[in-house]
């Protein structure tokens, strides 16, 4: 058993751990910004683990044991920092709804929403679904009541990531979708199409955990990632400054 | 008593307590009155409608075609190829299965224009979440009714032959009964795998309340949510399961 347990926990071996909990739409931007991270902080390993960011603050709840928290919306990190598990959280980024086809169809107006074949949206238990939500409210004012139930007609599926919303477009098994502009970019082969600015555009905020081990280490992190650097590895991925 | 013999049911008893210790926890911390809200939420009620249509559905197909494959390998030497072949949907990650099947079914999948063509298009239906549920399941009844039915005798199939009873009737009377226990446990254990299925669920079918929605797709949406929820639908999960299994071994048993 102990033989076992050794198996297990060898592998890691760097001196100093980090431990970041990202939101799933921050991937491919954290793994460029962990591999700088290292290279400024010798020593240190940056263990990334993604999910949707209710999962993490789960996760966080019952003790993960990590150092960072980074959420792409701001409701679940102040959740749990009203509980004190993670300090006050601070904006790291912003994003935008874009509507998403494959580069290889005819691009499509987002006024004729409601006569695309099929749409897949973010489920509403996420913070993608709940922003789609708010774009289509505000787009009902415009377009009117027949345009937003022709829209939800069109929804074949409410996917809980948005990576999985963007996949079901990529593989060309819906027509269109909303996803974020970054991962639209991030996912080959689809087209990006502009939709209405909303009120409040998606904001991601990130905070050291109470609990963290490395409480310096995770500071650095975060100062990090607000740093220029840390901006312009952001901005290269599509994200826009807080 | 040996040592050996005295470590050994500790060492099986070990694994008992590690597998139930997880649903303990589960049930404990779930509040009666969270369960109660689960079950009358009406996104719970549907999602446990699509489970249970669609699995008994998955499960109407798998015995109807697992059957006689499961026979014919059981009255030969099967080749390992084939065996293999059979049990290969068990060891591929569910989501990989989900991203084959549409691959394969799927509207942009090498067999889309085939189903296109006669109109029929299966990513987002219910007949993809059967799809996915047989494909998860079927290995697994295959598998141990096999097993069960290598328990039939031939020579009391001849018997029953000379009697003067047809194949089939001296199929249903004579190898059916003496394998049914182990081709009942092989149904729930297929039944059982098809009403847990998620990451095939989630890629080839999609995630629609009412439509695609089963139980352990409600459950992930939850935990974005509210983990009490989906801890209460999670509760209600193991309840369905534990009812229907527990049936089919005291079923399984009286007739053994």
């Amino acid at each position: 058993m102990i033989a076992l347990w050794w198996l297990l926990a060898c592998g890691g071996g760097a001196e100093r751990e980090l431990t970041v909990l990202a939101a799933a739409s921050l991937t491919d931007a954290y793994q460029d910004m962990a591999l700088a991270f290292e290279q400024a902080h010798p020593g240190v390993d940056v263990v990334l683990s993604v999910a949707g960011s209710q999962t993490l603050a789960t996760q966080i709840r019952h003790g993960i044991g990590a150092d960072v928290f980074a959420s792409a919306n701001e409701a679940h990190i102040r959740a749990v920092a009203d509980e004190g598990l993670v300090a006050a959280p601070r904006a790291l980024a912003r994003n935008a709804l874009v509507l998403a086809v494959r580069s290889d169809t005819h691009p499509v107006e987002f006024a004729a929403l409601d006569e695309v074949g099929s749409l897949v949206v973010g489920d509403t238990d996420v913070p993608v679904g709940r922003y789609t939500a708010t774009l289509l409210d505000a787009a009902e004012q415009s377009y009117g009541e027949a345009w937003r139930a022709g829209v939800e007609a069109r929804v074949v599926s409410r996917e809980p990531s948005v990576r999985l919303v963007a996949a079901k477009v990529a593989m060309g098994e819906a027509d269109a979708a909303l996803v974020y502009a970054t991962d639209a970019r991030a996912v080959p082969g689809l087209r990006a199409i502009a939709v209405p600015a909303t009120e409040q555009p998606p904001e991601y905020f990130h905070a050291r955990l109470t609990d963290s081990t490395h409480p310096e280490l995770a500071e650095a992190w975060l100062a990090f990632v607000e740093s220029a650097e840390g901006q312009r590895i952001l901005a290269e991925h599509g994200f826009d400054a807080p | 008593m040996s040592a050996a013999a005295r470590v050994v049911p500790i060492a099986g008893w070990l694994l008992v307590v590690l597998l139930v210790l997880p649903v303990i926890g589960l049930v404990a911390g779930t509040a009666p009155g969270e369960l109660v809200g689960a079950l009358g939420s009406p996104s719970t009620l549907a999602a446990l409608a699509v489970s249970l249509r669609t699995t008994f559905v998955a499960l109407a197909i798998i015995i109807l075609l697992g059957t006689p494959l499961a026979w014919t390998l059981s009255r030969q030497a099967t080749h390992p190829v084939v065996l293999t072949l059979v049990e290969l949907p068990v060891v591929l990650p569910p989501a990989v299965l989900g991203v084959a099947l549409l691959e394969t079914f799927g509207r942009a999948g090498w067999l889309g224009p085939v189903l296109a063509g006669i109109g029929v298009q299966l990513p987002f239906t219910a007949a993809a979440v059967v799809l996915a549920q047989v494909l998860v399941g079927a290995p697994l009844y295959v598998l141990t009714a096999t097993e069960a039915f290598r328990a039939a005798d031939d020579d009391l199939l001849l018997v029953a032959r000379t009697l003067g009873a047809s194949p089939s009737r001296a199929w249903l009377t004579v190898a059916l009964p003496a394998a049914a226990p182990g081709v009942l446990s092989a149904a729930a254990l297929a039944w059982a795998r098809a009403l847990g299925e998620f990451g095939a669920t989630l890629m080839f079918a999609g995630n629609l309340p009412g439509r695609t929605q089963t139980l352990p797709l409600a459950i992930y949406g939850a935990l974005e949510r509210d983990v009490a929820q989906a801890r209460a639908i999670s509760v209600l999960l193991v309840g369905v399961a534990l009812a229907l299994l527990l049936a089919v071994r005291v079923l399984g048993g009286r007739r053994g």
